[in-house]
């Protein structure tokens, strides 16, 4: 008897590790049709509750002074448990109407669910919807030609900053190609800095590193052919030479020898450039707001940031970036009120959101952000400069490849995560790489 | 009176309490002695059917099918292709493999320990009740505080490491599988052994003193009393610890997810995490289910591997005849 109780007891523990997956998997409802369940005169969004929200609340808000139908902004959780709770709710009365996505692969299973609403109509009707974008980061969520999502949130390409003290102690100028940064890795590791800051321990900010080697080697053409599903892009001899490009930077010591137990999200990278132990760092937009933030006496003195180096030789075109395309908002194809939802999606591009934006240091993917940023008075000499920065290095761009984890499939998310780190860690050498990439972007069904 | 207490003994005694039993029914009324009734356990029954049983069965349901969490998509049967995925996926041994390993290392750290500290704090002295409080205060933090605190003092620039550069070397703690396990096992050490103390604090006073005046006066040193009455008499407390860390550490899940992500490649992805990342980072929640199943049979298994081998089942009393 004791002996079942116990069984029952301990395997009983172990069985809430099954609740979660009740709890996200209870019956669900139907999708499609104008529909009764949902509030009356309400139309919900869910909006990820990080700092950035408040330019969303001000919107609603600018919103609702005139529309009968109310704007209610649901605050969710800022982290990663977000997509979950939009995916368990969808179809459910508490769904929202508008929900924010990352992309194309990040918003391909919900499309295929039929759970989100085609905004070709709206378009049609609003040209100002997809007109008032960049293009480049517009196309972010088309998927087989038709628009699913409209870009709200900051751009945020990566690219390098570095700290103005430790390459002047040096005697370094800010490199302008691959080759700078290997010779002056060597040069900075010799007097005792680490070259690159790296939070290897978070895994993404490693990619960042593989998607500038292949951008510069092969093109970003090449690279979102492979992360579609070309196996050769990754066999290819440009492919190995970007990995030997990025071997030979690791063998030398350009991130030093602990880089897989510093962290981005505990600040590791941050206090490294801040505090002069490390001289670059390669990372997106919103490290301007992580380092003012911790060290606002380094921002305004000692930080730089410059585009990622050119690579003599290789095929990728002049000024290729990768990074962040944007947020975007998609709509419910259950929504009670789908002209109430077309008619909010246009304070995206409105000017006051775009000015509240820009206040939160955010550069909108609207091509009258540059216009606003030279006229916009309240924001200081230094944030100005950064932004103008950021708009031509994407208004500039011939092309701008979405990180990789969030190209491929999301199945396939972590498993790239693992590969990049994987390769800077030594546990794969190149073939196995090779393979691992191949594997993770293999279409489905193979 | 005999030492030992038989099962044959005990089996008697029932029959005989049986037939009290029967007696006090044939004289009529309602029945208002013996063992509780199967409505006794009425709600332990529903709330491990709810939460336990209900899950475990959607679970292996799941299991059977493609399903990403969006609900407006119910889950597709796909036979036993997520099983077969099984069998095929590397991931998943290694996966074991650092569960298993993870549970061997917490359970011979955090049981020598809590013996030790639990019968040091045993004691009466005021000092000693000081330094057990102040000992204890791990166990009021939050797990993920715990490990946000410690992910910064383990920091190879700013940290421990880079002031005690003999002891961390180049501080690469969470960059390398074996050193970021032992950092887990060190967490959980220092965040969980606190408890156990507190159990073993509360056994070890349990036990009675004549057994230690007796040894006295047959000559028997500290170190012979701790071995031949201190450890013999917490023979069920360390089982029931034991079970406890297991099954906590089969669980594990916080400090892995905020400290080290399951890296590095994978060196610190425990089944839990691993069903996490399938299940909730890649929504493949029929694979997710798989894990899961996983982890609830080894579990079970190395449950009843552990009473067997321990006689926890039979529960004898380590005083009887006392």
């Amino acid at each position: 008897m004791n002996r079942r109780k116990t069984f029952l007891r301990t395997s009983g523990v172990a069985a809430v590790a099954a609740v979660a997956l009740l709890t996200s998997a209870c019956s669900g409802g139907s999708g499609g049709g104008a529909n009764e369940s949902r509030p009356d005169n309400e139309l919900h969004i869910a909006v990820y509750g990080d700092a950035a929200a408040s330019a969303e609340q001000a919107a609603a808000d600018r919103f609702n002074e005139t529309s009968d139908v109310k704007v209610v902004v649901d605050s969710l959780p800022g982290d990663d448990t977000y997509p979950t709770a939009v995916r368990t709710s969808l179809g459910t009365a508490n769904a929202p109407d508008i929900f924010m996505s990352w992309g194309a692969a990040d918003i391909q299973q919900l499309v295929d669910a039929g759970a989100i609403l085609p905004l070709d109509d709206f378009i049609a009707q609003v040209p100002e919807l997809k007109s008032s974008f960049l293009p480049s980061v517009f196309d972010g969520e088309v998927i087989d030609g038709v628009s699913y999502g409209i870009p709200m949130r900051g751009v945020a390409p990566t690219f390098l900053f570095y700290n103005k003290s430790v390459l002047a102690d040096a005697g370094l100028e800010p490199a302008a190609s691959w080759d700078d940064l290997v010779s002056q890795s060597a040069t900075l590791a010799d007097s005792g800095v680490i070259p690159v800051a790296l939070a290897g321990a978070d895994k993404w900010p490693t990619q960042m590193w593989f998607q500038y080697a292949f951008a510069r080697q092969i093109g970003n053409e090449q690279v979102a052919k492979g992360l579609a599903g070309d196996a050769e892009v990754w066999a290819s001899d440009g492919s190995k030479k970007a990995l030997d490009d990025l071997s030979g930077l690791i063998g030398d010591g350009a991130f030093g020898a602990t880089f897989d137990s510093v962290g981005y999200s505990n600040q590791g990278t941050t206090a490294l450039l801040s505090q002069g132990k490390a001289a670059y760092e390669l990372m997106g937009t919103w490290n301007y707001a992580t380092l003012a933030a911790a060290d606002p006496t380094f921002a305004a003195e000692d930080l730089g940031w410059i585009a990622f180096p050119s690579l003599d030789g290789g095929e990728g075109k002049a000024g290729e970036i990768a990074g962040n395309l944007s947020n975007y908002y998609n709509v419910a194809a259950d929504t009670r009120y789908p002209e109430v939802a077309r008619d909010f999606l246009k304070e995206l591009y409105s000017d006051d959101f775009v000015k509240d934006e820009l206040a939160l240091g955010n550069l909108p993917p609207t091509v009258s952000a540059g216009d606003f940023i030279a006229a916009d008075t309240t924001i200081d000499a230094q944030k100005k400069e950064y932004l103008t920065f950021v708009f031509d290095l994407v208004q500039n761009a011939p092309s701008f490849q979405l990180s990789w984890d969030q190209t491929v499939p999301t199945a396939s998310k972590t498993g790239l995560q693992d590969a990049v780190a994987g390769y800077f860690n030594g546990s794969l050498d190149s073939a196995a790489w090779i393979t691992q990439m191949q594997a993770l972007t293999a279409p489905a069904g193979q | 009176m005999s030492r030992v207490v038989t099962r044959e003994h005990v089996q008697t005694r029932s029959a005989a309490s049986f037939e009290e039993r029967g007696d006090i029914r044939r004289t009529g009324g309602p029945r208002l002695t013996g063992r509780p009734g199967f409505l006794w356990s009425v709600p332990a029954v529903l709330y491990f059917s709810v939460f336990a049983l209900l899950p475990l069965v959607f679970a292996v349901y799941l299991s059977f099918t493609k399903y990403n969490g969006i609900r407006v998509a119910p889950p597709v049967f796909v036979g036993t292709a997520n099983w077969e995925r099984l069998f095929s996926d590397p991931g998943i041994a290694q996966s074991i493999g650092v569960t298993l390993a993870l549970v061997v290392l917490a359970v011979v750290t955090q049981i020598p320990l809590g013996v030790l500290t639990g019968v040091w704090a045993a004691g009466r002295q005021r000092w000693r009740a000081v330094v057990v409080a102040l000992y204890f205060i791990p166990l009021l933090m939050s797990t993920a505080a715990v490990s946000v605190l410690w992910g910064s003092l383990l920091d190879p620039n700013f940290g421990l490491p880079a002031a005690l550069p003999w002891l961390f070397g180049d501080g690469n703690l969470l960059g390398r599988q074996w050193s970021a396990i032992a950092v887990i096992v060190f967490i959980y050490l220092w965040g969980a052994s606190p408890l156990y103390t507190l159990i073993f604090q509360g056994a070890a006073r349990g036990i009675p003193a004549v057994l230690y005046q007796a040894a006295q006066i047959d000559g028997a040193g500290r170190a012979r009393q701790f071995f031949s009455i201190t450890l013999p008499q917490l023979r069920n407390t360390i089982v029931t610890t034991t079970i406890l860390i297991v099954v906590g550490t089969f669980t594990a899940f916080d400090i892995i997810l905020i400290l080290t992500r399951g890296g590095p490649s994978n060196g610190t992805a425990i089944l839990p995490f691993y069903m996490y990342q399938q299940a909730f980072i890649s929504f493949d929640l029929g694979y997710g289910s798989v894990i899961a199943l996983v982890l609830v049979v080894l579990c079970a298994i190395v449950s009843l591997v552990m009473v067997r081998l321990t006689g926890y089942d039979k529960m004898d009393s380590s005083q009887e005849g006392i």
